[in-house]
């Protein structure tokens, strides 16, 4: 019969979340960072209006710099732009155009804090 | 008057933990009627018999009446009340259950409910740590190397219900997670298969068809839903014999995006999947296109089973919202779970909520399979890195806060070189410091970047890695993450508090690979600078190995491994039947009123036996 490897995981404080949650949930943490960690930075997920095509989005995010794009299901598309930008900027320019039904951030979601051997 | 009976046993669940028994009765080998993996499933009620009760004083004439009907005869009356009828080869069972039960003659009309005596004890290596499956109060491995007791009873009732059904390879449960290791040797059986997907499931990280598990979560999960029973080794799973979709949607670290988890839940419903289970959190209630991926499953009857989070938090306050958990207010296929511990308490990481979290479920020591192994945490020696003059390098004695006299010993770079929370970095800065790694033959590897950051708004911390050798990262190099501001708490000597972390999968760089810093500044400056440490770990994928972890991400495997166990039990069932069943049909536990929604921890017999009638299995008497 083989024999089960058993790794027990141990979630060490010092390298854990522990401090760094505390941090996170006792100060006002400094605005740039948390939104690097509640989404990918500079990555958006657009829906194109009814009709408008790959080449609309592409002249639309033109003045912000196309990274990637890669389309999606149905009229998605995954953009990571060349610079910073915030999704109040990008919404306001949507809501300018014929061509951006939608627009949000790429979130994050991860496992929760404390599981796993990566916590 | 006429009044619905419904043809279910229901099982009075109340109180916290007891030692649960055995269903019996007359033991039925006959109607053993499949083997899968070395389990069993057997048929609920007997194929064309009915019980049939007749109001008094109906003579013998109208009962035969009340049955030839629709094709059936008296075997016999019991001296109980009820009378035997035999259906006619072929007749459909639910139409005539109905058809009798309409005649004015009939008090009450119900299948002839099969019982078994207990003969399913899986002899699986590791059952006995599975208090979640069967408590007996038994001492398990914790996750912090010992071992803890817990209260007999405070369990899932596994070998009652499976003495009912273990087979429920009819159901595939998708897991949206790190990925699988399909090559597990306590999961490679119960895998689902796709002539399209050799390797069994996606891989949307990385957008392949290899949903290897370079974490270890996913794998957890699914030993904890589907682990092969009866095979001699490891662990079993709720269900026994079930189909595991592997869908990789995190990454090493653990993270993953709206759209590799949106993607994923696409693909799972696409493919067949009837329950995902989804053991991760973030996201935003403006994240609008992971809302449209749980309603478009809804609207194709799949079933989310979804964890509350293990923030310690009341999920239904402002701020502390978690998706998919929330999300089950408002779409009615999302079932949410909070984690439980041996003594049926609530863990003390566990998010709840009594309008947002629906159920409870194990979620503290629970033992299941994982990819492999992971190295220690290893701790970067700074000397391995190239850097200008303005970065310094020392292993500082940090104190946890201010708080506290505990103190741990961190290897540092940081700039200015004076970094001690007081010297001032300097003006029309562009510093740089970075490693070259070659680590050799590993399957993964995981970076924590701890860094203490005190800059303006006009300057910026960044972090840089390229596959190979670089000595400018800064400019070849990918952006792992930047930002201005400050981790800081308070003024003076930093603190172990004052440290922020990013968790980052550099797998995909390969064994050899440049990491790298910079802070670049503007004329003006005046604060303390940064101090970054760097850890990691490495992976080496096996086959054999089975690990404790602690949360809510392994409490909703629980849920989603009944929900399977449910709809296999009722094939007939819609996703909100299987939702209610597994909602309702849990045993009260103290500990989560006013925290769920249900007050309920999930049960295995009594979600079994909390059943709806499907359309057909209902009478109506007069």
């Amino acid at each position: 019969m083989m024999r089960a490897v058993f790794v027990s995981v141990q979630i060490i404080c010092v390298f854990s979340l522990c401090a760094a949650e505390a941090a996170e949930r006792g100060m006002p943490p400094h605005p740039s960072v948390v939104n690097q960690r509640k989404a990918v930075p500079r990555e958006f997920v657009f829906t194109l209006s009814a009709g408008k095509t790959e080449n609309d989005l592409r002249t639309f995010l033109s003045e912000w710099g196309v990274a990637s794009l890669r389309a999606l299901s149905g009229r998605l598309f995954l953009v990571r732009l060349d610079r910073d930008v915030s999704i109040d900027e990008l919404r306001a320019a949507a809501r300018g155009s014929s061509v951006v039904e939608r627009v949000q951030p790429n979130y994050r979601y991860r496992t929760g804090p404390g599981e796993g051997p990566v916590r | 008057m006429k009044r619905t009976i419904a043809l279910i046993m229901m099982l009075a669940l109340s109180g916290v933990c007891f030692a649960g028994g055995s269903s019996t009765g007359s033991s039925s080998p006959g109607f053993f009627s499949k083997q899968a993996h070395g389990v069993k499933h057997y048929d609920r009620y007997v194929k064309g018999e009915l019980l049939v009760t007749f109001r008094k004083g109906t003579a013998a004439s109208g009962m035969r009446a009340a049955v030839m009907r629709s094709g059936g005869s008296i075997v016999k009356n019991s001296a109980a009340g009820f009378s035997r009828v035999k259906l006619e080869d072929g007749r459909d069972f639910a139409a005539a259950m109905k058809e009798i039960g309409a005649d004015p003659a009939v008090e009450s009309v119900q299948p002839n409910y099969i019982y078994h005596s207990t003969s399913f004890t899986p002899n699986d290596a590791d059952y006995g740590y599975l208090w979640g499956l069967h408590n007996t109060g038994q001492a398990v491995p914790d996750s912090t190397g010992g071992y803890t007791a817990g209260t007999s009873g405070c369990d899932m009732g596994a070998p009652d219900a499976w003495n009912i059904i273990t087979d429920c390879s009819a159901v595939t449960v998708a897991v949206v997670d790190s990925g699988v290791n399909y090559n597990q040797e306590d999961l490679a059986a119960n895998m689902w298969t796709s002539a399209s997907y050799p390797k069994h499931g996606y891989d949307f990280v990385d957008n392949d068809n290899d949903p290897m598990d370079l974490c270890g979560h996913g794998t957890h999960v699914a030993g904890t839903i589907g682990a092969v029973g009866g095979n001699a080794l490891g662990t079993i799973g709720v269900c026994p014999a079930v189909r595991i979709m592997a869908v990789r949607s995190l990454n090493a670290a653990g993270s993953g995006t709206t759209v590799s988890i949106a993607e994923g839940i696409g693909f799972a419903v696409a493919q067949g999947a009837k329950v995902i289970n989804m053991s991760l959190g973030g996201g935003s209630d403006t994240d609008a296109v992971m809302a449209d991926a749980i309603g478009a499953a809804r609207d194709a009857g799949v079933l989310v089973v979804a964890a509350a989070g293990n923030d310690g938090a009341d999920v239904g306050v402002n701020g502390n919202q978690t998706y998919p958990c929330n999300y089950s207010a408002d779409y009615d296929n999302v079932v949410s779970v909070a984690a439980l511990d041996q003594n049926f308490a609530l863990a003390d990481f566990s998010n709840y909520s009594a309008a947002f979290v629906n159920v409870g479920a194990p979620g503290v020591n629970i033992t299941s399979t994982v990819n492999g192994v992971w190295s220690p945490y290893l701790k970067d020696a700074y000397g391995g890195w190239t850097r200008d003059a303005y970065w310094g390098t020392s292993t500082v004695q940090i104190y946890e806060s201010q708080m506290s006299s505990a103190s741990y010993s961190l290897p540092l770079i940081y700039d200015p070189a004076s970094w001690n929370g007081t010297s001032v970095y300097r003006a029309n800065a562009d510093d740089t410091a970075y490693r070259y790694y070659s680590l050799g033959s590993v399957d993964a590897v995981v970076f924590y970047i701890l860094f203490y950051q005190d800059i303006a708004a006009g300057d910026m911390f960044s972090a840089y890695c390229r596959s190979g050798a670089s000595s400018d990262v800064t400019a070849d190099g990918t952006l792992l993450f930047s930002g201005y501001g400050s981790t800081r708490l308070h003024s003076g000597t930093p603190t172990f508090d004052e440290f922020y972390e990013y968790d980052l999968d550099l797998s995909s760089y390969g064994a050899d690979f440049t990491l790298g810093y910079n802070l670049t500044s503007d004329a003006s400056v005046s604060l303390t600078g940064v101090a970054v440490c760097t850890i990691y770990q490495t992976l080496a994928l096996a086959v054999s190995s089975y690990a404790v972890y602690d949360g809510t991400s392994m409490a909703a495997p629980h849920a989603a491994g009944l929900a399977a166990m449910i709809w296999a039990y009722n094939p007939s069932y819609t996703y909100a039947d299987v939702a209610v069943s597994l909602r309702n049909g849990g045993r009260n536990v103290p500990a989560l009123l006013s925290k769920t929604t249900t007050g309920k921890a999930v049960n295995m017999l009594g979600s079994l036996s909390y059943i709806q009638p499907p359309t057909g299995l209902k009478a109506a008497a007069q």
